[in-house]
Parts: structure tokens; sequence; C-alpha cells
């Protein structure tokens, strides 16, 4: 793979993730439900390593700090599903 | 250093695991074809995070699945918003 | 769909599941009564969370009333929404399966399945 059709590749990705993040932002406003805010996040945090990745030139994540981004995400979900469950045990 | 990464990619594997069995009991439940997609992008990115570890981790200089992990990532993203866009009016 | 739009948008709106339905249905036959918590979910023999949720939205949409001591009567806020509510009742009980339907289709409701999977036991 070309270095530029790598980089294309990974803007694409970054678009994708950064429209499902607005779709969980979308669902948000629906329902209430904070797990949306969540994956909204973690979805935002996931285009924004991606974007970087790309602007930095780097083929690979884990040849920089890059995939501490990628931790805080899916972070960020195990939080949101915590919290679902907690949520509806106090209630 | 190592540890450290082996075990960032270990959890994303498993929180992505995580997603796609509660999806996947929540789509056998319900039947809501959105469910449906969902759980398919949790596979994906669960395929993803696991070529990440392998070729990171495990394998390191035997294989290059770079072109893997962006085809897995393309694909999970894709078919979530294709649900979200056909599925979730 | 037998409904009218107004009723409908209610039904979209605020009864988010067959359970909250029947719990509306029951608290509407029982004009005079206070329910607590505890009684609704012996009657409906559901679950606290489902009680609860349904309990929070009526509140929400201005058909029920909560007492000092946490329980809860049926008295909507304005005749109207009594009306639609009769309207649901009296579709509910000649055609369910449409009612029931439209419950599932209800666009909130699709999403809201999406983030009640991550409960790792489901009250439904």
């Amino acid at each position: 793979m070309s270095p530029t059709t790598h980089s294309f590749i990974t803007g694409v990705i970054a678009a994708l993730y950064g429209v499902a993040g607005l779709f969980f932002l979308s669902f948000w406003r629906r329902t209430r439900d904070g797990l949306f805010v969540a994956f909204a996040l973690a979805f935002g945090l996931l285009a924004l390593s991606q974007t970087l990745l790309a602007l930095a030139g780097l083929e690979r994540e884990e040849q920089s700090w890059v995939y501490l981004i990628r931790l805080l995400a899916f972070l960020l979900i195990i939080a949101g599903i915590v919290r679902k469950n907690l949520e509806g045990r106090r209630r | 250093m190592e540890a450290v990464k082996s075990a960032v990619y270990l959890l994303c594997f498993a929180a992505s695991l995580l997603c796609m069995l509660l999806l996947a009991r929540s789509y056998l439940r319900s039947r809501s074809r959105l469910l449906l997609w969902s759980t398919l992008c949790f596979v994906a990115l669960a395929i993803n995070n696991l070529l990440l570890f392998v070729d990171v981790v495990v394998l390191p200089t035997q294989v290059d699945l770079l072109p893997l992990r962006q085809l897995s990532a393309l694909a999970g993203v894709g078919v979530l918003l294709y649900g979200f866009i056909w599925d979730a009016g | 769909m037998v409904l009218s739009d107004d009723a409908l948008a209610l039904l979209r709106n605020s009864i988010r599941s067959v359970w909250a339905l029947e719990l509306l249905m029951l608290l509407r036959r029982h004009p005079d009564r206070d329910w607590s918590n505890a009684d609704l979910v012996r009657e409906l023999r559901g679950s606290d969370v489902v009680v609860q949720e349904a309990l929070a939205g009526f509140l929400g949409a201005g058909l029920l009333v909560a007492e000092a001591d946490g329980r809860h009567r049926y008295r909507p806020a304005a005749p109207l929404l009594d009306q639609w509510v009769e309207e649901i009742e009296q579709a509910y009980a000649s055609r369910p399966s449409a009612i029931i339907r439209e419950i599932f289709n209800a666009p909130g409701n699709k999403v809201q399945i999406f983030a009640d999977s991550f409960r790792f036991r489901s009250n439904d």
C-alpha cells in the first residue's frame, strides 16, 4: 500500500468514526441516556487518533503515543457500561 | 513499555468483545436490525483490536497486518453507519 | 393506524414499552388510589427498574402526580391527555398487535434498545 493510499484510508476511517460519534450524540439528545455520551466521546476520540496519524504521516499508531487515545476511547465505553449498570441497580 | 502496550490492546479487545456479546444477546432477543448492524460493527472492531495485538505483540516482525487492520476498522464503522442511517430512524 | 395523530404522538413519545402501557392502564383504572412502587412491581409482576422508568416518563408527560411519600396516582395535567390515553387504551383492547408494533417501532425506542443492551441484567 502506498503512503498516499494509506493516509487516504486513515482519513476516511477518521471521518466515519466522527460521523458515528455525531449519531451517538443525536441518540443522546433523543433519549437522554448517558451511555450515548460515552459512545459519542469514544468515537470522537477514535476519529481524533486516526486524524493525528494521517496528519503526522504515521503508518502505525503503536510507534507513537497515539495508541493511548484508543485506550482512552475504550475506557470511556467501559465506564459508560459500568455506569449504566450501577444506575439500574440504584434506582 | 511493551507490556503496557499488550495490556492496552488486550483491554481494547476485551471491551469490544463485551460490547459485541451484549449487543448480540440483545439482538437475539429483540431482532432489531439496528442491533444486528451494531453487533457486526463490534465484531469488526474486536477483530481490529485483535489484529493490532497480533501485529505488534505476537508476531511483530513476521507479518504485516496493517492492510487488514485498516480493512476491519473501515468495515466496522461502515456497517455501523449503514445501520444508523437505515434502521435507527 | 387506528389512533389520531395526537394519541399516536403520545404513544410514541411517552410509552416506551408494553410494561409502561400496562402500568398506565392499571393506574387509570384506579384514579383514586395512590400506588407505591412496590405495589406496582407486585401487580405487574415487573421489575423495579421497569416501573421506575415508566413512572418517570409518565410524570414528565404530565399524566401522573407524585405524592409526598413517593406514591403515584393517575391525574393528567389536561383533560385532553386523558382523552388520548383512553384512545390508546381502546385501540390496545381492539388491536393489541398494532399498538405493540407501534411501540416497538417508535424512533426513540430502537435507540433505547441499543442502550439497554448494555445492562447485564435485563429487565424486559
